[in-house]
């Protein structure tokens, strides 16, 4: 009844795969292509040529490229922990603002920074970190015990977050006599070094490489992965099994807190001064994007987040220089990508087809 | 004697994941006979009907309805062209009354309402005109299975359906109530309608059908006159071989058996303060199967997911290998010597979507050697499943594909190989083989079996009596959530004397019940 050969083909699960989410890329961006094409009304092959190639034009933009995927693959990260556990938690935004609040306390403080580097810099990470871990443990908590909605806990608390996290930065933090609120300049022991001469590529990138292999190998080798796994796919086999869904919950709540608090940790030392964020970063939905894009899978996740983090720089970059493109357009690539990625039933018609054809042709 | 109704020429359906169910399968319908099809289950006779009824729409292949081809473009179109089909799951609204259910769809109407009074005589006729006893202003709610069958039989005839899909209509029947079902059966068939039987049980298929197509691994296997074919004949050509039937020459005596369990008293309440189990007592030692036999819904469910810890129970102890359980977490049960297979082998008995070495592990993957402190070990993990898939002759491509591709049976076999590495002293088998083949389902018996005269105490829940009976060594028959039989021996038990405990005509003395314990 199955397909018994061992031959490669496009119908084999593995390549049928790629298939379908190079077919779901090449979609998006033809529609992207067919944007272009009505903002600027014209045949704009130049301008969407511009929009996937200027990114690599130059080490400055690829740089920029590099940096501004970080917080996303961190955010990616730390939701696919969540998805993973079958948990549908968002609050991986206020975790990265109200820790990068946190870390900018440690990072302002003469008192608590040592003077060494590295030292500094990782002291700050890891602040930033437990920060986020403490703060998940609340939806964690709610959820395991209460069994209440992780969703609408998460995106209240991201609400909740961000008010005492900017009371804290206005009454505590902020530095008078600036236009708008920022904090004192963070000092200079804490800021990640750079990586790559002349960008902005800092070592937070192999911080980043790191975590995803970290959470790989969590994932697939390690026996709490196992058992988030396990809950995430069928939570009544989890528990008939004898997994406890409670103390599952809590860690890995835990552990997705601390990736995103990390995230926000590197992200404020690796490309700011001083703490100015004024509203939510809007990692949460991002995190769950690239958790989306890359399958609930760390590799993944990185690759969605260089994906993605290319396509916005190359936006960026197009908006400097064209009155008709804004930053913004670049979400419908996203949301169609998103959306075609997830959809189980792309491309699912034509796979049947082919196999009819195969079929027909054994006998 | 009579025209083609139904014909499927050159049926082959092929589903999105790439299984192919049906694969140029020819099968006619003579108006007003009994054809049963059999088959494995995973044969695609599901589908095939499926594929009738217009749930499914084959790849290829077409069907002709008297004579003239057909589209059905969904199964509202099939119904409203005279085919009806009583499902395994019943279809109906609890709160809502027999009639009510009968007309719903088609209901009469008096201005723009539903004429409740017009719908109960329309629907006592039809009872009555087809011999049916029920009373048609009951609530649905209130029924037993095999009044609710009735109902959804009444419903297809309601709609005036021609042919009559019947998916394995007597798994939930006690044999009076099969032999019920049969008359009726006939009766149809004697009013001009055609019967699509579909069913495990060769015995019944052979006694009530005029004829039966065989299907395996989705192929047609031929259609044979029901007389002139016999069960050993038909099973062959079910699973392609040879099968035995009894399993007591495979029973070896245990010396000194230990006690595995001990229930005593045990009451369970559910959330809406509804009792569902009232005082179950009883005991197994090692080396013997208790088999507990009963229609489906009478406690037997409620009264194994309290032994195994998935609900909390309010009084009684359960004690397993003399360990008092109550307050043990289901993972502490289990490393108790208790091992489970569940019911639903797709709710609680896998996880489709992971691979066959994953859901292998799950309950030892925190055991040397299969994991260390933190890590997992993925070689002997990989050993360890290639081992099972291999002793328990799971049909896969590997122990990486996922389990959700495999047929019922096959995912079963994946569920009892796993509670069966965990070397348990205590094992819990919840329809250990329902809705799978008889190939499985036989090598599933003789593990348990096997089990046994190892010395190990399992205890046997079924809501098929041929199963229970071949298998158990002592007997208790449930009833409305209490013990209402006990047999220390099968010898000389009679499936029709088992029916009238389960259907409560009849009880055994609180003595000859108290005798299910033993003595500590």
């Amino acid at each position: 009844m199955k397909n018994k050969s061992k031959n490669f083909k496009w119908t084999n699960e593995g390549p049928f795969e790629f298939l379908r989410i190079m077919a779901s890329i090449f979609t998006a961006l033809l529609v992207t292509f067919i944007v272009l094409c009505v903002v600027t009304k014209s045949f704009a092959l130049n301008i969407f040529v511009d929009l996937l190639t200027y990114p690599s034009r130059s080490m400055f933009y690829f740089g920029y490229v590099l940096v501004k995927m970080i917080p996303l693959c961190f955010a990616g990260l730390a939701t696919l922990l969540y998805f993973r556990t079958g948990l549908f938690n968002l609050s991986t935004e206020g975790v990265f603002y109200f820790s990068g609040v946190v870390a900018t306390w440690v990072a302002v403080n003469p008192n608590i920074m040592t003077g060494n580097e590295i030292l500094d810099s990782f002291i700050t990470i890891m602040v930033a970190g437990v920060a986020g871990a403490l703060i998940a443990l609340i939806p964690g908590f709610l959820k395991a015990k209460l069994n209440a909605d992780e969703m609408v806990i998460s995106l209240m608390l991201n609400s909740i977050l961000f008010g005492i996290g900017y009371y804290i930065v206005l009454t505590y933090l902020a530095v008078p006599g600036i236009s708008g609120t920022a904090s004192a300049d963070f000092i200079d022991t804490a800021r990640l070094t750079k990586l790559i001469p002349k960008t902005q590529v800092h070592t937070g990138l192999i911080i980043m490489f790191v975590m995803v292999v970290l959470v790989y190998i969590l994932l697939f080798k390690t026996k709490l992965g196992y058992a988030i796994r396990m809950t995430g796919l069928n939570k009544n086999f989890a528990k008939y099994s004898g997994m406890s869904a409670f103390g599952l919950f809590m860690v890995v709540h835990l552990l997705a807190g601390f990736i995103g608090g990390m995230g926000s940790g590197v992200e404020l030392m690796g490309l700011y001064k001083k703490f100015n964020w004024s509203s939510l970063p809007g990692l949460g939905f991002t995190g769950a994007l690239m958790a989306n894009i890359g399958k609930n899978h760390p590799i993944g996740v990185l690759i969605a987040a260089f994906g993605i983090s290319y396509l916005r720089a190359g936006a960026q970059l197009l908006a400097n220089s064209n009155p008709f493109i804004d930053i913004s357009m670049i979400s419908i690539v996203e949301v169609i990508l998103t959306l075609l990625i997830s959809s189980q039933y792309f491309l699912r018609a034509w796979r049947s087809k082919q196999m009819l054809k195969e079929e027909q042709k054994n006998g | 004697m009579q025209d083609i109704i139904l014909k499927l020429e050159h049926i082959t359906k092929i589903y999105p994941n790439g299984t192919v169910a049906n694969k140029d399968i020819n099968i006619e319908l003579k108006k007003g006979e009994i054809h049963s099809i059999v088959g494995e289950n995973g044969a695609g006779k599901s589908t095939l009907m499926k594929v009738i009824f217009a749930i499914e729409k084959q790849t290829t292949g077409k069907i002709y309805y008297k004579g003239k081809e057909v589209n059905f473009s969904n199964s509202m179109d099939a119904i409203a062209n005279g085919i009806g089909m009583v499902h395994q799951h019943f279809m109906l609204i609890p709160s809502f009354t027999v009639a009510e259910n009968i007309v719903l769809g088609a209901e009469p109407k008096k201005g723009l309402f539903i004429d409740k009074k017009e719908a109960v005589r329309v629907t006592q006729e039809l009872a009555k005109k087809y011999n049916f006893d029920i009373d048609v202003t009951q609530k649905v709610a209130d029924l037993n299975v095999s009044a609710k069958q009735k109902v959804e039989i009444l419903k297809t005839l309601y709609r005036n359906a021609e042919v009559i899909i019947l998916d394995e209509p007597t798994a939930v029947l006690t044999p009076q109530e099969t032999e019920q079902l049969f008359e009726q059966l006939l009766k149809f068939k004697e009013l001009g309608h055609t019967i699509v039987f579909i069913s495990h049980k060769l015995n019944e298929v052979k006694q009530i059908s005029d004829r039966v197509s065989v299907i395996r691994l989705g192929e047609s296997k031929g259609t044979y006159d029901a007389e002139g074919i016999t069960i050993e004949k038909l099973t062959e050509l079910i699973i392609g071989r040879k099968l035995e039937t009894s399993y007591d020459e495979y029973r070896r005596p245990v010396e000194n058996p230990k006690m595995i369990l001990d229930v005593r008293h045990l009451s369970y309440k559910d959330s809406a303060g509804v009792p569902k189990v009232k005082d179950a007592s009883f005991s197994i030692k090692g080396g013997e199967i208790l088999g507990i036999a009963g229609v489906q819904g009478n406690g037997q469910e409620e009264l194994i997911r309290a032994i195994t810890g998935l609900i909390p129970f309010q009084e009684g102890t359960v004690k397993i290998c003399g360990k008092e359980t109550q307050t043990l977490t289901i993972m502490e049960k289990r490393n108790a010597g208790m091992s489970y297979i569940p019911e639903d082998r797709m709710i609680d008995g896998c996880a489709a979507e992971a691979s066959n070495s994953d859901n292998l592990i799950s309950t030892t993957y925190t055991k040397k050697p299969i994991s260390g402190l933190v890590f997992l070990n993925n070689k002997v993990i990989k050993n360890r499943s290639q081992e099972l898939i291999k002793r328990f002759a799971v049909k896969t491509n590997s122990e990486k594909e996922k389990v959700g591709a495999l047929s019922g049976g096959n995912i079963q076999k994946v569920v009892v190989a796993r509670e069966w590495s965990t070397n348990p002293e205590l094992m819990i088998a919840e329809q250990p083989t329902r809705g799978i083949d008889v190939g499985s389902a036989n090598a599933i018996h003789k593990e348990l079996i096997e089990m046994r005269n190892q010395g190990k105490g399992i205890l046997l829940v079924s809501a098929d009596l041929n199963e229970v009976m071949a298998l158990s060594d002592r007997l208790l028959v449930m009833d409305d959530g209490k013990v209402v039989a006990y047999f220390d021996s099968m010898k000389g038990v009679t499936e029709s004397e088992l029916g009238l405990y389960m259907l409560g005509v009849e009880h055994h003395s609180e003595e000859v019940i108290r005798g299910a314990c033993y003595e500590e």
